[in-house]
């Protein structure tokens, strides 16, 4: 406020000086052109503080701004571990305790507690199992293969690179002996890691759940593949393309973070009557044959 | 069923009682043996490695947790899967509460036959559990 009352000072000054000198050639001046530079000075320094504190906000901005995306970060893997404790303790933990107590009723032969034994299994099997299942997916654990296909199951036609699947060697017989005669030349199978698997599965579930939101959608197709240190996802679906680019909600949010996470980036495109959601994602394979001679062969040598 | 020598059989399950229980119903059977039990698909690998790798060791069927081991870096049907394709003849029984029949169906892409799935909750019989492993084998034949 103060620079802008100089700024005005200053100006009404310097147009009066002119005023003076235009219409009183003969007065003595000095006292007014001091008292102008003066203010100049003053304007000078308020228009180099306003200049600092432009800056100052600047980048206090860029860095609540990086602060954002790093705790969107943070709070993703959070979020992805604890879901993947929560949902282990479920399986490994709350469901093998169900049903010892559910056996061990069984084993008395009494009627009422055969039911209760019955509830039990039903709380195992359909509610524990479908939390743990949403927290995250027990086949996960697996491949990612094995998540995504009952992810997609009706829902999807799913194209995953050869090396992502069971078609792939997991090199096995890097730490047990290979039977002769087998010279089947396979891909590499290639290992995710829990994270990624997820952020993959997230990514997957979230495409395809937008697609057959859009009532013209008839077809989702979700193609997969890896090359290099790039892993591309693409959900495309013969709906009709959005009107305007992706609009962000909770799900795009974490698709967001996950892409920040793993240096990609996403897009929406449309491509002869199809509409592509393409995410593209940096990582740095790690082939199942190394996982497995690290974790096996450490257990084999302990000995 | 044929009247040759008995089915043998491995478990891979970390969950010691539902192992001994197992373990209980293939030693009540007459047409099934117990060749070995472990805890984990390490443990078993780790046993075959001192074995050097000898077919013979290898039973006819597994009955094995997906899932199995305090931290399971690498599971049970992956590893199976993989042994089966460098060639070694055996079945499996997967055991688990997960949902199973997406899984085989992955697993059955490389080694079509010789798969079964079994549901682990306290509805499970030990008739079940032997028939899934008769069925099994019935499937791949016996090396």
């Amino acid at each position: 406020m103060l620079r802008y009352l100089a700024l005005v000072l200053f100006v009404g000054l310097q147009l009066s000086l002119i005023a003076q000198m235009q219409f009183e050639p003969g007065r003595d001046l000095k006292g007014t052109v001091a008292f102008g530079i003066a203010v100049l000075v003053i304007t000078v320094i308020g228009f180099l503080s306003a200049i600092q504190n432009f800056n100052k906000t600047l980048t206090t901005k860029r860095r609540i701004s990086r602060d954002l995306v790093q705790t969107k970060e943070q709070l993703f893997a959070i979020d992805s571990l604890t879901r993947r404790e929560v949902g282990a303790w479920l399986h490994g933990v709350l469901q093998p305790q169900l049903m010892r107590i559910a056996r061990n009723a069984r084993k008395q032969g009494i009627p009422a507690l055969e039911a209760i034994a019955d509830d039990l299994d039903d709380i195992s099997e359909k509610l524990v199992r479908d939390y743990a299942h949403d927290l995250y997916p027990p086949a996960l654990h697996i491949s990612l293969e094995a998540g995504l296909t009952a992810l997609l199951d009706g829902r999807a036609e799913l194209d995953l690179d050869p090396a992502l699947t069971d078609v792939a060697d997991i090199g096995i017989e890097a730490v047990l002996t290979s039977k002769a005669g087998s010279t089947e030349v396979r891909p590499q199978r290639i290992t995710l890691g829990p994270d990624l698997a997820y952020s993959v599965y997230r990514i997957v579930e979230e495409g395809v759940s937008n697609a057959w939101k859009k009532a013209s959608t008839s077809r989702v197709k979700v193609t997969i593949a890896v090359a290099g240190g790039e892993l591309t996802i693409v959900v495309t679906d013969d709906g009709v393309a959005p009107n305007s680019t992706i609009t962000k909600g909770l799900g795009l949010t974490v698709i967001d973070a996950i892409v920040n996470q793993n240096d990609g980036n996403y897009e929406l495109d449309g491509v002869d009557g199809n509409v592509n959601f393409r995410v593209n994602l940096r990582f740095s394979p790690v082939l199942s044959r190394e996982k497995i001679a690290q974790h096996v062969s450490a257990q084999i040598y302990e000995r | 069923m044929n009247n040759e020598r008995p089915i043998s059989v491995m478990v891979v399950e970390d969950d010691v009682e539902f192992q001994s229980l197992l373990v209980e119903v293939i030693s009540g059977s007459a047409d099934l043996v117990l060749r070995d039990v472990f805890d984990s698909i390490e443990s078993f690998c780790k046993a075959w490695s001192t074995h050097h790798g000898t077919e013979e060791w290898l039973p006819d069927v597994f009955l094995a947790d997906v899932l199995a081991g305090a931290d399971p870096k690498v599971d049970t049907p992956t590893v199976l899967s993989a042994i089966r394709s460098e060639g070694y003849n055996f079945a499996v029984v997967l055991i688990s509460s997960l949902e199973l029949a997406h899984l085989i169906k992955i697993f059955q892409r490389r080694n079509p036959r010789g798969w079964r799935a079994l549901k682990k909750s306290s509805r499970l019989s030990g008739d079940e559990v032997i028939q899934a492993l008769r069925d099994a084998v019935d499937e791949v034949g016996r090396q």
